[in-house]
């Protein structure tokens, strides 16, 4: 006989062989017991768990001449020639090639006719989420109340895709993933049976392999025999199945502790040397931080699915890593899985992401980070109330206003190439001034610039020229009641000159205290100065050290308004 | 020609050969790997040994068999691959029937292409996806008795572009084939497979060409220089189509072009700027501004390993003008970079209009660039 798959070749043939699905194969035997057989079946569940195998032999166990236990015999005419794919009456249809209404209209009027030797007439649609909108509605009908002799089984991979009308009208079973030591014991058998050695490492590495679906893990092992012979060790499969060598996990790992970038691009040319596919390794490298983060939050390397020898390594790894640090590195891991997909130079990709996470810092927990804000909190608020209490004391407000008074500040503005202005209106009307404000009330930089285009604009009102001055000057310092500004030329400061007197009025309407002004002419004038200080606070070197934390530690993305074309 | 056609891949070869060996060659296959490493190659390879009279693990590539498989005549031989719908084709035609007599000659012209070159692209007009009429055709095609000996071979090319339909409508040919049927499906982008069809499937995957074996090929194929070969190699991606392609093109002018336009962008005005983006969208076209994009990817690629103190860059020969752009640009964020041109080329992509897609790209560079320098 030629040469057929395991999956084809182990293909169940009674309800008990059906691996890892008991809960349905148990239902269904009762069923039959009890003769309480439903009209029509749905079975889902994901790829390679059972469903068109439960549903060959659920259309044999009813049908079968001799039945043993509710099972089929799968020696009588009737069982072979469903085995075979012959039989009159048990119809296994492709759904996905006969999808429209023309073949459901031919499958209604074959249902109306008695089957010609078995019992019942089983129809089997296979893939029957791929029918049309069409076709679906036009099996309602039927569904509901089929004749006594008919029994629909469907089953599907997607169930979702399945109209809520038809599933309704069906029983409906859901098949499970099979989980790994169910795997690893029905190969174990199959092995024994074609006379295999096998070892238990290796059973792990190929049931792992198949992601929950016994014909996976079955066509992985067939690979693996016709590799390796009837020897199958651990290297072995490794080298059949292209599998990464788990060291370079734990160099991966190395490299962080040692923060070696250097390294990390040798890593990435050494991985694809070897022929690796950088998809399988930045799969492997999630597992192994999966691995290393379990052993960090249940202190013990029990739960891994790893074999002994990783274990300890494991432990020994995590001592290096805070949890924080492993959640950052699988967060950037999976991030690149998913891009990876779509790039066209996934080298470039893979070395980039080994980059970033060699040259992370190490995290810091949020606890802390909020209490060193509270810190700064509180060093802010005194730091305040400090500079309050000197300000506020009226002997130093005095000896200010007199310093602003005494004429050598003016002549070193004047060295400076600057020009200090309203000096006099100011002396002159101080006690007015300081009666009818609080003279406590000093400006700082800030509230300075805050206010700044609310002068521009009411300048604007009465003298339009201002306007435009004030708006290409801006604010460089503020200190004792003073502004400084500057200013881009000779003629800007000479309009300035002109009008201090309106200037310096209008600003104490505006910050409601006295101020001084002092111009300067700026050779180096680019910027807007009205958005001056804004911008500076958006751009990068500015930035306040709590989003430069937040940023670099918890990977937060600055929300930017250009960013969204 | 026999298994020497196919380059490197010593892994997958030793598999596949192992399979013969033992007579345990699975119905189904799927090889998978990046674009032109050799799986069509390698799946041609298989269904000529499977044919040949009086091969086990290897073609004989004498006997008339072994001609036919060569000049993709064989009878036995059923090839899929993405056609062009004709004009009200119905379900039950036949993929070819209601094609042009155009679309004919193309699609026979790209079939005699790629029985020279198993690593020629199959292209062809308005040729988008695997029809499911393709598909049907398999099931018939497989139930027809097999001519002369040997077995009847499937091979579907880019199996990624089957849509839902035809995927489906595989499924179950896929685990129980009519016959003696083998099916090999060959793939660049496993990930858009359904997983009902991975899961019927052997997999034998294809890793990405090493350099040397590329720039070997290219060497004794095309007869280029060692110089040359080594250049392309090391951009070729690991995948010896592009090499090829990248062969017809003048790849030193392009990478000095490139190096240029972004000594502009860092240094000049925007009105020069936006002179040389119009006059760069002007001169090439998607593809080829999309080739560029990708150079400017890997030059970017090689200041960031020099500058980390790593030698392995892939423009060996530009290596003066790296070192000179690292002298003067430090500090940069070189990840945010890599993320533009990233988003340009999916732009590109998604037909946004280059001039633009351009523009945005490089302004974004230079801030990035700029800011720190």
């Amino acid at each position: 006989m030629n040469y057929l798959v395991t999956a084809r070749k182990w293909r169940p043939l009674v309800f008990e062989d059906v691996i890892g699905q008991s809960h349905i194969s148990t239902t269904l035997r009762n069923a039959i017991s009890q003769n309480r057989l439903s009209h029509a079946y749905l079975f889902s569940g994901p790829r390679g768990v059972g469903k068109t195998t439960t549903a060959r032999i659920l259309a044999k166990a009813i049908n079968c001449k001799s039945p043993k236990d509710f099972n089929p015999d799968n020696e009588c005419e009737i069982c072979i020639e469903v085995t075979e794919g012959r039989s009159m009456d048990v119809f296994e249809i492709d759904g996905a090639s006969n999808r429209g209404i023309e073949e459901i209209r031919n499958l209604r009027e074959s249902v109306k006719y008695v089957p010609s030797k078995n019992k019942y007439k089983v129809y089997v649609i296979d893939e029957v989420h791929m029918l049309t909108k069409e076709a679906f509605n036009a099996l309602l009908k039927t569904l509901e109340e089929p004749p006594p002799h008919v029994i629909f089984i469907f089953a599907t991979t997607e169930v979702h895709k399945v109209p809520a009308t038809i599933l309704s009208r069906c029983q409906r079973f859901d098949f499970k993933r099979i989980a790994i030591e169910e795997i690893m014991k029905h190969l174990r058998t199959i092995a024994h049976a074609d006379k295999i050695s096998i070892d238990d490492d290796a059973l792990l590495i190929i049931a792992k392999k198949g992601d929950g679906s016994m014909r996976d893990a079955q066509s992985i092992f067939d690979q693996v025999v016709s590799f390796c012979g009837n020897e199958i060790t651990t290297k072995k499969i490794i080298e059949a199945l292209g599998l990464v060598d788990q060291e370079l996990f734990f160099r991966t790992t190395d490299l962080i502790k040692s923060k070696d970038t250097k390294g990390g691009v040798e890593l990435v040319e050494e991985i694809l040397k070897q022929g690796y596919d950088i998809k399988e390794f930045l799969a492997g490298l999630n597992e192994h931080f999966r691995n290393l983060l379990i052993v960090l939050t249940t202190e013990s390397a029990q739960m891994l699915e790893v074999s002994e020898v990783y274990k300890k390594r494991y432990v020994e790894d995590a001592k290096h890593f805070s949890e924080n640090d492993i959640l950052r590195l699988v967060k950037i891991v999976s991030d690149t899985e998913t891009s990876i997909k779509w790039v066209q130079q996934p080298r470039f990709k893979l070395e980039v992401a080994l980059i970033q996470m060699i040259k992370m810092d190490n995290s810091v927990e949020i606890g802390k980070l909020l209490n060193q804000i509270e810190e700064l909190k509180k060093k802010i608020d005194s730091g305040i109330k400090v500079e309050g209490k000197v300000m506020a004391s009226p002997p130093s407000f005095a000896t200010a206003q007199k310093s602003v008074t005494i004429p050598p500040t003016k002549t070193s503005l004047m060295n400076l190439g600057g020009y200090g202005f309203g000096a006099k209106n100011f002396s002159s009307q101080t006690s007015s001034v300081a009666q009818s404000f609080s003279p406590s009330k000093s400006i700082s930089l800030d509230e300075a610039v805050a206010k700044w285009g609310v002068i521009v604009n009411e300048a604007g009102q009465n003298r339009v020229f201002l306007k435009t001055i004030l708006s290409s000057s801006r604010i460089i310092d503020c200190s004792n009641g003073s502004i400084k500004i500057s200013c881009p030329n000779e003629s800007h400061l000479e309009m300035l000159k002109k009008n201090r007197d309106y200037i310096t009025d209008l600003a104490q309407q505006i910050y409601g205290a006295k101020v001084r002004f002092e111009a300067i002419v700026d050779s180096n004038f680019t910027e807007n100065p009205v958005n001056h200080f804004s911008n500076n606070k958006t751009s990068k070197e500015n930035q306040h050290p709590i989003v430069e934390a937040l940023k670099n530690q918890l990977g937060a993305v600055e929300f930017n308004s250009d960013e969204n074309y | 020609m026999s298994w020497d056609i196919v380059i490197g891949q010593n892994r997958a070869k030793r598999i596949i050969q192992k399979h013969l060996e033992q007579n345990r060659l699975p119905h189904s296959l799927l090889l998978y790997g990046g674009d032109g490493v050799g799986k069509d190659a390698a799946a041609i390879q298989i269904a000529k040994i499977l044919n040949c009279k009086t091969a086990v693990t290897d073609s004989c590539d004498s006997c008339p068999d072994c001609h036919k498989v060569n000049i993709l005549q064989h009878p036995n031989i059923h090839l899929v691959f993405p056609l062009p719908v004709g004009k009200s084709e119905l379900s039950d035609d036949l993929p070819l029937d209601k094609l042009t007599s155009e679309e004919l000659s193309q699609v026979y012209s790209e079939l005699a292409a790629k029985a020279k070159n198993p690593y020629y692209e199959i292209s062809i007009e308005r040729a988008n996806f695997i029809k499911i009429t393709s598909i049907r055709e398999i099931r018939k095609k497989s139930a027809l008795s097999v001519l002369s000996q040997g077995r009847k071979v499937i091979i579907i090319f880019d199996a990624e572009k089957m849509n839902e339909q035809s995927s489906n409508a595989l499924l179950k040919t896929l685990e129980e084939p009519l016959g003696e049927t083998v099916l090999i499906l060959t793939t660049s982008n496993k990930d858009a497979l359904l997983p009902t069809i991975i899961s019927r499937c052997q997999l034998i995957r294809f890793e990405d060409l090493k350099e040397d074996e590329i720039s070997a090929a290219l060497q004794s194929r095309e007869n280029l220089d060692e110089q040359q070969s080594k250049i392309i190699s090391r951009l070729s991606n690991g995948s010896y189509t592009h090499a090829l392609q990248l062969m017809q093109t003048d790849l030193n002018a392009k990478r000095n072009q490139l190096v240029d336009f972004l000594a502009i962008v860092l240094t000049q005005n925007p009105l020069k700027i936006s002179e040389e983006i119009e006059k760069m969208t002007k001169e090439n076209d998607r593809a080829e501004i999309e080739q560029l994009l990708l150079l400017l990817q890997v030059w970017f690629r090689d200041v960031h390993t020099l500058s980390i103190g790593s030698d392995q860059v892939l423009n060996v020969d530009q290596k003066t003008r790296l070192e000179k752009f690292n002298a003067i640009y430090k500090n940069f964020d070189i990840y945010a970079v890599f993320k533009e041109i990233e988003k340009a080329l999916l732009l590109l992509k998604k037909n946004v209009y280059i001039q633009l897609i351009i523009t945005v790209m490089v302004i974004k560079i230079r801030r990035i660039i700029l800011v720190k320098n």
